[in-house]
């Protein structure tokens, strides 16, 4: 076990690294071998970063990870602030120590780039590493631009990318010259304007907002709608995914409360004029298709969660559906597992009911989180290749016939902390969370901007996704607050 | 210091004396003496298939299967070269979302496309009623640079994609796309496609 | 438009005094030369991404029903009678024979490729490496399948090839494959010119070759130049271009316009790459078809209607005139329509959820027969056309990545069952850069799950599991790519 810190070359290793360089490959049961049980990374460590430091950029627009202090957690691995931190714990518990080892290494500059560990939290970059830094916007030199307000926020370049992010097209000559000859507060309402038209759009709504919701669906034409597969004149069709694509669309424009993302209990329709058609109730498959309606009972339904589309895809054979809530878990919060992002570890998880081998050491870390995620959706069928009718169907027995020791094991259901009853629930918890506050706006925020929220831009990101209660969840109204901030209209 | 040159009434304000800054909108003289202030974020967006696609639509009034169809298989834009235009494609490569940057096919591919349509265009004006390429006389060689059609079928290119007036030494340079490299007349079609497509391909057009 | 000062603002500010010293360290790694190669020297890597799971136990790494020495366990395996075993003459690796069609959806698939044919000619380039990969994630595991699960500096094996042999090259790094393995490495330092070109439609992309050539009406070329001329000077002096000359996007855009498209251009690619045969390609165009496209399709018959042999053959293309050292394919979620009926399954390999035994086998004969075709062409053409350079194949490697393995077990006795998502499998590569005819590790008859071998001495080792970084790092050793956490894998080598 490491003592010191090593010298300030990058990446910064520590420790166990020996395990990858020295020996020809991976131990079977890697971790064990370490010599000490305190070798292992701490899946409560990014919660208790956060709890230290609540207003850390990166514990409000982004997400923290194992990376904060690891560069491998399997085989575990520090870089240099995580090694700092592991030296200040002095081989104390790590939950009872963790805050104190925190705060007991702010003023060190741990990675050597010449800012504390407390600065660099404080600007969102990594005090682990010497390469993460920020560098600042450069003072505008020169003679003055006549074009475009160089520092500030410029109506007119502004109004060019609304009408070409929103609307699809740039402004006419015509257009540009009337909004040019605007006084300043003119020009801002025009910019809202001409956004609030936009967002009522074809190119909007067809196309912009289809276009960001194809990571969350995943279409699959092959089992889609219009696949080409036949088998005795039947479609293959297992479901229609334009249902998913429909409801977003929907919930995401005319100023309509976004967490129904996940919460909403209808279907959406939509006529040869284009209007939406909301569909309570039961939704049959069209007939010649294995698939394509809505068959779940409405009371079981979680909005984009249990389409039968979703279902489908995201299920499909797993007795318990790791797949389905890691997806739903990154694309609408924003946490993706696989990269150590939102690891909310349960106590006493993973069971590894289903004797997936998922408490192996490798494993278990994510799969604390994971599997209290995922047993909620284990009532719902994916693909049933005898009983094809039952996809996206609730089936109160189906854990029970599908993973031996169910009903003896009682796993409670919990995201992000939170114990929750059914999937409906759970849904219901994500949808009012402030990561899924966050991921939207994100997911807006790249579309405007071009690129994730930067040190410098973070504060105004901020506070455009903390003010979406007060904006009633409309995402329209989120967007004006977009395209006000610096981010979006500083040249 | 921004000057805008009122040449006629029919054709653009290219820099006569004004006191405020003239947005999109306008031209402005540049000297070139001083460097001005560069952006200070510089994060530009491009232009993706769908908004280029729409953009040259409007600017040049082509319908959508009027701008660039690849060697008669399918559209520019929407089928062939969606990707590198900054297209998803979550249906046949699993690109569920579109690339950040441009590809190295890009340039060539926008110059693919904005050719297309530029020639599509002078064809159309050539061939009946002409809505872009008004001035020019299509039986005959370029307008000369100092003719008045040659002003009006910049400055119409140039508001038309855009959306601001050509500075002057926009309209010289230009100029040099009236004669070929022996110094010979292009004529008035050619001149109006490579006006089209020199305009059309400017990172000024793709950028925004 | 905020306005708020505070800590984090001057926070903000300082920072700049130290960024220049880590910008100037970030721009040095950037710039890093790791040795630029000679044509004589380069290397050639066609990766091929087996979509959804390729199960090595359903292909080169089979177990027998003798071999489990359980006939109630066997029936509960992923197991093959004895007589369904074909091991060739002089092969040191074996593989599953014909695999009837059976199942719910049995009569919608037409076989076409056997593995034992496979085999058989080619068992002297096989290598057989076991793995145990880290997610059951599809996109997740495709990443990993080619970055070695971040053991590179988070660079994808294609993009260490392009900067290892690429640099010269005009799009050395070219990906038609999709997902996970379309998505670039996450090293922020890694050079444009080694970032993957992405190619959705390899029969339209010569077209993106030339900025003129095929337009119909297009003016002279000459006249063309000088219009790009008139637009060089446009850019650089308009008030647009001199506000955003410092604007990233901008200035990879223009560097790509003003070098590397002029390169394109001269070396009149467009037509060498062009698959299109003559009677689709309309003589208005004045395109040709590539003179080596009756060459092509004598091994890639289907390459008009199937993605997965138009790609390969472009990645032949790509190669033979010097525009790529890598290329990376894969298989469509669409399934392919043969003679009625179906030559691959919807979602590829993931169809193995539904009907496991039917799926492996269409789908690894389907990835084999491009690999028979890509062998017999790289094995006909000199590179670059010069004999002096020598055959292509003697400098390539090809890697059938996949995303991960399947679930060893099935219903007692069912001879149609769905799998789920498995760590554990192996990987094919075929090259004769690495020990062919050879199996790297082993596998528990008993579990049907595979176990590792020590890289160095090649030994195979129960007790051992090999990940996503070993194959990354066998991969990189045979291809002279060097980076610190290479793990040794000597032994693997020819």
């Amino acid at each position: 076990m490491p003592t010191e810190r090593p010298p300030h070359l990058t990446p910064t290793v520590f420790l166990v690294r020996s395990l990858s360089r020295h020996t020809r490959c991976l131990l079977a049961f890697a971790g064990i071998s370490v010599g000490t049980t305190e070798a292992w990374a701490r899946p409560t460590g990014p919660r208790a970063f956060c709890e230290t430091y609540a207003d850390a950029p990166e514990c409000m627009g982004r997400s923290v990870t194992c990376n904060k202090c690891h560069l491998s957690t399997q085989p575990v691995a520090w870089n240099a602030y995580g090694g700092a931190v592991f030296a200040a714990l002095g081989g104390g518990a790590f939950d009872d120590n963790i805050a104190a080892a925190l705060v007991s290494i702010e003023d060190d500059d741990s990675d050597g780039d010449g800012l504390s560990n407390r600065e660099e939290i404080e600007l969102g970059t990594d005090p682990g590493d010497p390469l993460s830094q920020w560098m600042p916007r450069p003072t505008p030199e020169g003679a003055e631009n006549p074009s475009y307000a160089i520092g500030e926020y410029d109506p007119s370049y502004a109004y060019k990318r609304v009408r070409l992010l929103f609307c699809g097209a740039s402004p006419s000559y015509k257009e540009a010259r009337a909004f040019a000859e605007l006084d300043g507060e003119a020009q801002l309402a025009a910019i809202h304007d001409a956004l609030a038209e936009c967002l009522e759009s074809d190119f909007w709504i067809d196309e912009a907002l289809t276009s960001l919701a194809h990571p969350k669906i995943r279409p699959v034409k092959a089992l889609g709608a219009e696949t080409d597969v036949l088998i005795s004149g039947y479609k293959i069709t297992l479901a229609d995914y334009q249902w998913d694509y429909r409801l977003w669309q929907y919930l995401l424009s005319g100023d309509r409360d976004a967490r129904e993302l996940l919460t909403a209990q209808y279907h959406i329709g939509r006529d040869d004029a284009g209007n939406w058609q909301r569909i309570d109730g039961t939704i049959p498959n069209p007939p010649m298709g294995f698939g394509g309606g809505q068959l779940l009972a409405p009371e079981h339904r979680a909005g984009m969660l249990t389409t039968q589309w979703n279902l489908l895809l995201n299920i499909m054979f797993a007795a318990v559906p790791r797949v389905a809530a890691g997806h739903a878990y990154r694309e609408y919060l924003g946490l993706d597992l696989s990269l150590s992002q939102g690891i909310r570890p349960v106590a006493g998880e993973p069971l590894d009911i289903d004797a997936k081998g998922v408490d192996a050491a490798a494993c278990a870390q994510c799969h604390s989180t994971l599997d209290p995620l995922s047993y909620a959706f284990a009532y719902y069928e994916g693909i049933d290749l005898k009983n094809l009718s039952r996809t996206g169907q609730y089936r109160p027995e189906r854990p029970t016939e599908r993973i031996p020791g169910w009903d003896e094991a009682q796993p409670e259901f919990v995201v992000l902390d939170r114990k929750v009853e059914n999937l409906v629930e759970l849904a219901q918890q994500m949808a009012q969370s402030r990561e899924f506050q966050r991921n939207l706006a994100d997911m807006f925020f790249v579309y405007a901007v071009g690129h994730e929220p930067l040190p410098d831009e973070l504060e105004e990101f901020d506070a455009v996704w903390t003010a979406m209660p007060a904006d009633g969840y409309s995402a329209n109204r989120l967007l004006h607050r977009l395209v006000d901030t610096d981010a979006f209209g500083v040249p | 210091m921004i000057m805008r040159i009122l040449l006629r009434s029919l054709l653009p304000v290219l820099a006569l004396a004004s006191g405020c800054r003239d947005g999109d909108a306008g031209g402005t003289e540049d000297t070139g003496a001083d460097e001005v202030q560069r952006a200070q974020r510089g994060e530009l967006q491009w232009k993706r298939n769908a908004a280029l696609q729409r953009d040259l639509m409007r600017a040049l009034e082509l319908p959508e299967d009027g701008v660039c169809n690849e060697l008669g298989r399918g559209s520019c834009t929407r089928e062939i070269h969606h990707i590198a235009l900054g297209a998803a494609d979550p249906l046949r490569i699993g690109l569920y979302e579109p690339l950040p940057d441009t590809l190295v096919s890009t340039p060539i591919v926008l110059d693919r496309v904005v050719m297309s349509a530029c020639v599509n265009r002078a064809d159309l004006d050539r061939g009946g009623a002409p809505v872009v390429f008004t001035e020019l006389d299509f039986g005959e060689a370029a307008p000369a640079p100092e003719d008045e059609a040659f002003a009006a079928t910049v400055t119409a290119l140039y508001r038309r994609l855009l959306s601001r007036d050509p500075e002057a030494h926009e309209l010289t340079t230009l100029g040099g796309l009236t004669v070929d490299d022996a110094g010979e007349p292009v004529s008035a079609h050619e001149f109006a496609v490579l006006a089209c497509f020199a305009i059309g391909t400017s990172s000024e057009f793709l950028f925004f | 438009m905020t306005t708020k000062i505070g800590r984090r603002q001057m926070l903000l500010a300082m920072a700049g005094a130290m960024g220049t010293t880590a910008l100037g360290s970030a721009i040095g790694r950037a710039m890093e030369r790791e040795g630029s190669t000679a044509d004589k020297d380069r290397k050639l890597l066609f990766v091929l991404c087996a979509t959804g799971g390729a199960s090595i136990v359903d292909s080169f790494l089979p177990v027998t029903r003798t071999e489990v020495d359980d006939d109630a366990l066997a029936d509960t395996l992923n197991v093959y009678e004895d007589a369904h075993i074909i091991t060739p003459t002089g092969s040191n690796i074996r593989c599953p024979g014909y695999v009837e069609p059976a199942g719910l959806l049995g009569n919608l698939y037409e076989l076409g490729f056997s593995l034992d044919g496979f085999l058989a000619k080619h068992h002297r380039w096989m290598t057989v490496l076991t793995q145990e990969c880290t997610s059951v994630n599809h996109n997740v595991g495709q990443h990993r399948a080619v970055t070695g699960a971040g053991i590179n500096r988070g660079r994808t094996i294609m993009e260490a090839m392009a900067l290892r042999h690429g640099e010269d090259l005009i799009i050395p790094n070219c990906n038609m494959a999709n997902d996970g393995y379309i998505q670039p490495g996450v090293d922020p330092s890694l050079p444009a010119f080694a970032q993957a070109e992405i190619i959705a439609s390899p029969l339209g992309f010569a077209a993106a070759l030339d900025g003129v050539k095929g337009v119909l009406g297009a003016p002279d070329r000459a006249l063309v130049e000088r219009a790009r001329g008139v637009r060089e000077e446009l850019d650089d002096a308009s008030m647009f271009g001199k506000t955003f000359a410092d604007s990233p996007r901008r200035q990879r855009f223009l560097t790509n316009r003003r070098e590397v498209q002029p390169r394109l251009e001269a070396a009149k690619m467009m037509d060498r790459l062009t698959l299109l045969p003559p009677e689709l390609l309309d003589p208005k165009y004045g395109v040709m078809s590539s003179p080596l496209l009756p060459t092509l399709a004598s091994k890639f018959s289907n390459f008009l209607v199937d993605p997965w042999e138009s790609q390969a053959a472009l990645s032949v293309l790509l190669a033979y005139y010097g525009l790529s050292c890598v290329s990376t394919i894969g298989l469509r979620q669409e399934p392919t329509f043969g003679n009625e009926k179906l030559i691959t399954t919807p979602i590829a390999f993931d169809f193995s959820h539904n009907d496991h035994r039917m799926a492996q086998y269409l789908m690894w004969g389907h990835v084999l027969k491009a690999v028979d075709a890509l062998v017999d062409l790289l094995q006909q053409l000199d590179y670059l056309g010069d004999p002096a350079l020598g055959k292509m194949w003697d400098r390539s490697m090809i890697y059938v990545a996949t995303d991960f393995g399947r679930d060893k077990t099935r219903p007692a006795g069912a001879e149609s069952w769905g799998t789920g998502h498995s760590l554990n499998n192996g990987t094919l590569i075929v090259s004769p850069l690495l020990a062919g005819n050879r199996v790297f590790g082993g596998i528990d008859p008993t579990t049907c799950e595979t176990y590792g071998f020590d890289g160095s001495t090649g030994d195979s080792d129960p007790g051992l599991k090999c990940s996503e970084g070993h194959i990354y790092s066998a991969i990189a050793q045979a291809l002279d790519i060097e980076f610190p956490e290479r793990i040794d894998m000597s032994a693997l080598l020819a």
